[in-house]
C-alpha cells in the first residue's frame, strides 16, 4: 500500500512539474489568429498572378498596394505589441491577420497590453520588439529611452471622449458654443469624473477645465484604469466617464450616453505612433524586419485610404478583431469610427519627422510637448524629462528608407 | 571562596542578547550593501533596479512633494492604512466569529464549508470588476477587496483554535453539568485565543499585501496608487519606495500585533 502511495505521489508531482513547465513561456500569450478570408485571398493572389493579370490589377486592391513590398531574405520572428481593439493599431493588425507579414518573412506574435507604458516596460525587458501606442506611451518610452518613434500613425484626439448619461444635467445643458463641449462651469462643478490617470483622457479633462477657468479641484476626479472606468459606467457609478474609442462602441453607450467632448473639438494633438524597441534595433536582422513591418503597415494605410470600399473592408476587419477580443461593438458604430479616423500618409510622416518648428523641434516632437507641459504641471514629469523628448527619440530613418524603396520623392 | 561562575555567564548572556538584537539589523545592512554593490559594479541595470541611494532620494522627495502621483508620502500611507484597517476590522469581526462557530458546531461547519472552500482560492484581484458593480469605487469597495483577502486566515485560524480545545477541559465541564453553549463560551473560545491572534497577524499581512490590487480599483492616494502611478511615468525609484514602505509598515504592524498578543495572553499556561 505504501509503495502504491509513493508511486501515485510521484506521478502527481511529475504531472504538476510538467504542467508548470509547459505553462511557462517567456512571451506573453498570443492572440488568436484572425484572418479575413477576402484579405488573405487577395494577398495570396499575388503569389500566382501572371504578368498579364498584374497589369489588370485593381488599383484600389490590397494586392496592388502590397505588390511593391519585397519580402525579407529569411524569416525573422518579431514580438509585436498592441492594445487590443485600439483603432490606431488597425493597419498593423490587418497586416498581421491578412497574412501579409508572414508573406514578407515576418513571423509575427501579437502581444497585447492595456496601455502604452506597460508595452514600453515589456520593450525594456526585451519581450517586445516593436508596436504602437498613444501619447502616454510615447512620453514614457521617450523619457525612459526605451523605444524610437519611427512613424506617427495619427492624431487620435477624435477618439478620446467624455460621456454622461442622456438624462444628466450635463447632457441636457447642450453644447457650449464658447468652449466647444457640453456644459458650463456651474454644470461641471463638483461632478464625479472617472478617468485613467496619466493618459490622454486626463490631459483632455485638464484642457476642458482650463477652458471653463476651473481646475481638478473644482470637480471630483476619480482615477482608475480604463477597463475599470468602463465597468463603472455600466455599474452606474459616477457621473462622467472618460473612454477610449473601443469602450464607446457598445450599443449601450451609443444609445444611453451623450458624448460631451472629444479631443478633436478641443483642438488637441494626441499623436500615436509606431515604435521600435532600442534593444531590438541593436540587432541588424531585427532592425530590417521592423522596417519591413512598418512598410507593410504603411501599405495597409495606403490601401485603406484608397477608397470608401477599402475603409469599409478595414472596418469589417476591425469589427472581427473586436469580436475576438470580447469588445462589445456594433458594426455601424465601428464603421463610423474608422471613417472619422485619419491615418497619416507616408508624406505626412516625412513632414512630421523631418520639418522643424521655429523652436528647432520636429513637428512630431512639438505635437507631444504640449501634453508633456500638462503632465509637468500635474507633477507627473519634470523639466528634465521634457528635455528627453527632443533628444533624438523621433527618427525619420525608416520613413526615408521606405520612401526610397517605393520611389517616393522627399 | 571566589565565585567564578557568575560574571562569565552574565557576560555571555549579554553578548548573546546583543547579538540577537543586532543580527536583524546586520542582515538589513548586508542586504543594502549587496544591493548597492550590484548597482555600482553594473551587475544590474540602474534603470531596472534603482540603487538604494536613488530610493532614499525618492523618499526624501516624497516627504514634501506630491509628484508623480499627486499626494505626499504620508498622505499615501494614511490612505492605505485607512483602507487596510477598515477591511481588516471587517474581516476580524466577521471571520473570527464565523470560524469559531464553524469549529464548534459541526452541522454549521458542514453547511458553510463547501461555499467557503469554493470562494477561498479566488484571488482578490478577480473581485475588482464585481466590487465596482456592487459597491462602487469608494472606501467601501476597496475595503471589501482587503476584507476578502484578510477574511480567510481569520476563519481558518479561529476554526483550528476551537477544534484544538483540550478535550479534558470539555469533559470536566460536562462532568460539572455545564451546557454546550456555556462550554463553547467559557472554554472553547478562550482556548482558541492564541490561534485567533495568530490568524489576525496573518490576516494583516494578507490584507497589507493586497493593498496594491485594492487601490487599482480607484484611488487618488495610497501606497498602491503611488506604485501604479509611478509605474505609468517610469519612476521605478518611487515604485521601489512604495514597496519598501509596504514591507516596513507591515513589519511594524506585525510587531505591534505581537506585543498586543503577549499582553492579552499574559499569564496563560503554554
Amino acid at each position: 500500500m505504501n509503495k502504491y502511495r509513493k508511486v501515485v505521489s510521484l506521478l502527481v508531482v511529475l504531472v504538476m512539474v510538467f504542467v508548470a513547465f509547459s505553462g511557462c513561456n517567456s512571451v506573453q500569450p498570443s492572440s488568436e489568429q484572425s484572418v479575413s478570408e477576402s484579405q488573405q485571398a487577395e494577398v495570396s493572389q499575388s503569389e500566382t498572378a501572371s504578368e498579364a493579370s498584374v497589369s489588370a490589377v485593381d488599383e484600389t486592391s490590397l494586392e496592388y498596394f502590397t505588390s511593391k513590398i519585397e519580402p525579407l531574405s529569411e524569416t525573422v520572428h518579431l514580438n509585436v505589441g498592441a492594445c487590443a481593439g485600439i483603432l490606431h493599431d488597425l493597419p498593423a493588425y490587418i497586416a498581421y491577420s491578412s497574412g501579409l507579414l508572414e508573406k514578407m518573412g515576418i513571423e509575427c506574435e501579437m502581444v497585447y497590453f492595456n496601455n502604452g507604458p506597460m508595452m514600453a516596460e515589456a520593450m525594456k525587458a526585451g519581450s517586445v520588439d516593436c508596436g504602437g501606442y498613444g501619447l502616454g506611451g510615447l512620453l514614457y518610452g521617450s523619457v525612459q529611452d526605451i523605444a524610437s518613434i519611427i512613424h506617427i500613425r495619427a492624431n487620435e484626439a477624435i477618439v478620446q471622449k467624455y460621456f454622461a448619461k442622456n438624462d444628466s444635467d450635463l447632457a441636457q445643458s447642450g453644447l457650449n458654443a464658447a468652449t466647444g463641449f457640453y456644459g458650463t462651469a456651474e454644470d461641471w462643478a463638483g461632478k464625479q469624473v472617472y478617468c485613467p490617470p496619466g493618459t490622454t483622457l486626463q490631459y483632455l479633462l485638464g484642457k476642458m477645465m482650463g477652458k471653463l477657468d476651473m481646475t481638478f479641484e473644482d470637480i471630483d476626479p476619480v482615477y482608475m484604469d480604463a477597463p475599470n472606468v468602463n465597468t463603472a459606467l455600466y455599474a452606474g457609478q459616477g457621473e462622467v466617464w472618460g473612454l477610449w474609442n473601443l469602450y464607446g462602441y457598445a450599443t449601450e453607450v451609443q444609445e444611453n450616453y451623450t458624448e460631451l467632448a472629444n479631443g478633436e473639438t478641443m483642438g488637441l494633438k494626441f499623436y500615436c505612433g509606431s515604435v521600435a524597441s532600442n534593444l531590438a534595433l541593436e540587432d541588424p536582422v531585427k532592425k530590417e524586419a521592423i522596417s519591413k513591418w512598418l512598410e507593410c503597415e504603411l501599405a495597409i494605410i495606403e490601401w485603406m485610404n484608397a477608397s470608401p470600399d477599402n475603409k469599409k473592408a478595414a472596418a469589417d476587419s476591425y469589427y472581427q478583431w473586436c469580436e475576438e477580443q470580447g469588445i462589445a461593438a456594433e458594426p455601424d458604430v465601428i464603421a463610423n469610427y474608422v471613417n472619422e479616423f485619419n491615418f497619416f500618409s507616408l508624406e505626412d510622416n516625412y513632414t512630421l519627422l523631418s520639418d522643424k518648428t521655429a523652436d528647432g523641434n520636429l513637428l512630431a516632437e512639438d505635437g507631444v510637448l504640449s501634453a508633456m507641459e500638462f503632465f509637468i504641471e500635474q507633477g507627473n514629469y519634470t523639466e528634465e524629462d521634457k528635455a528627453k523628448i527632443t533628444d533624438g527619440n523621433f527618427t525619420n530613418e525608416f520613413i526615408v528608407e521606405i520612401m526610397d524603396r517605393w520611389g517616393v520623392s522627399h | 571562596m571566589k565565585d567564578n561562575t557568575r560574571t562569565p555567564s552574565k557576560g555571555r548572556q549579554r553578548l548573546k542578547s546583543a547579538m540577537y538584537t543586532l543580527l536583524p539589523l546586520i542582515t538589513i545592512v548586508v542586504f543594502i550593501l549587496i544591493w548597492a554593490l550590484l548597482n555600482i559594479t553594473g551587475a544590474v541595470d540602474d534603470a531596472k533596479v534603482p540603487p538604494p541611494w536613488e530610493v532614499f532620494k525618492a523618499f526624501i522627495f516624497k516627504l514634501s512633494n506630491t509628484g508623480p502621483d499627486g499626494a505626499l508620502l504620508i498622505t499615501n500611507v494614511l490612505a492605505s492604512l485607512q483602507v487596510t484597517l477598515t477591511g481588516l476590522v471587517l474581516a476580524i469581526g466577521i471571520g473570527v466569529p464565523l470560524g469559531v462557530i464553524m469549529g464548534w458546531y459541526r452541522l454549521f461547519d458542514k453547511f458553510i464549508r463547501p461555499l467557503f472552500e469554493i470562494l477561498r482560492p479566488i484571488p482578490p484581484v478577480a473581485w475588482i470588476p464585481l466590487m465596482i458593480l456592487w459597491a462602487g469605487v469608494g472606501l467601501g469597495a476597496k475595503s471589501l477587496i482587503i476584507f476578502i483577502s484578510a477574511f480567510v486566515p481569520c476563519v481558518i485560524n479561529s476554526y483550528t483554535g476551537v477544534r484544538q480545545t483540550n478535550p479534558t477541559l470539555i469533559n470536566v465541564a460536562k462532568t460539572f453539568g455545564a451546557k454546550d453553549f456555556y462550554i463553547f463560551i467559557n472554554i472553547g473560545i478562550p482556548s482558541a485565543v492564541p490561534m485567533i491572534f495568530a490568524g489576525m497577524r496573518v490576516s494583516f499581512s494578507s490584507a497589507w499585501a493586497t493593498l496594491v490590487a485594492a487601490e487599482m480599483l480607484a484611488a487618488s492616494s495610497g501606497l498602491g496608487y503611488m506604485i501604479n502611478m509611478a509605474r505609468n511615468f517610469g519612476r521605478i525609484d518611487v515604485v521601489v519606495l512604495g514597496m519598501l514602505c509596504i514591507g516596513i509598515l507591515g513589519t511594524i504592524f506585525n510587531w505591534l500585533f505581537g506585543r498586543l498578543e503577549k499582553l492579552v495572553l499574559k499569564g496563560r499556561a503554554v
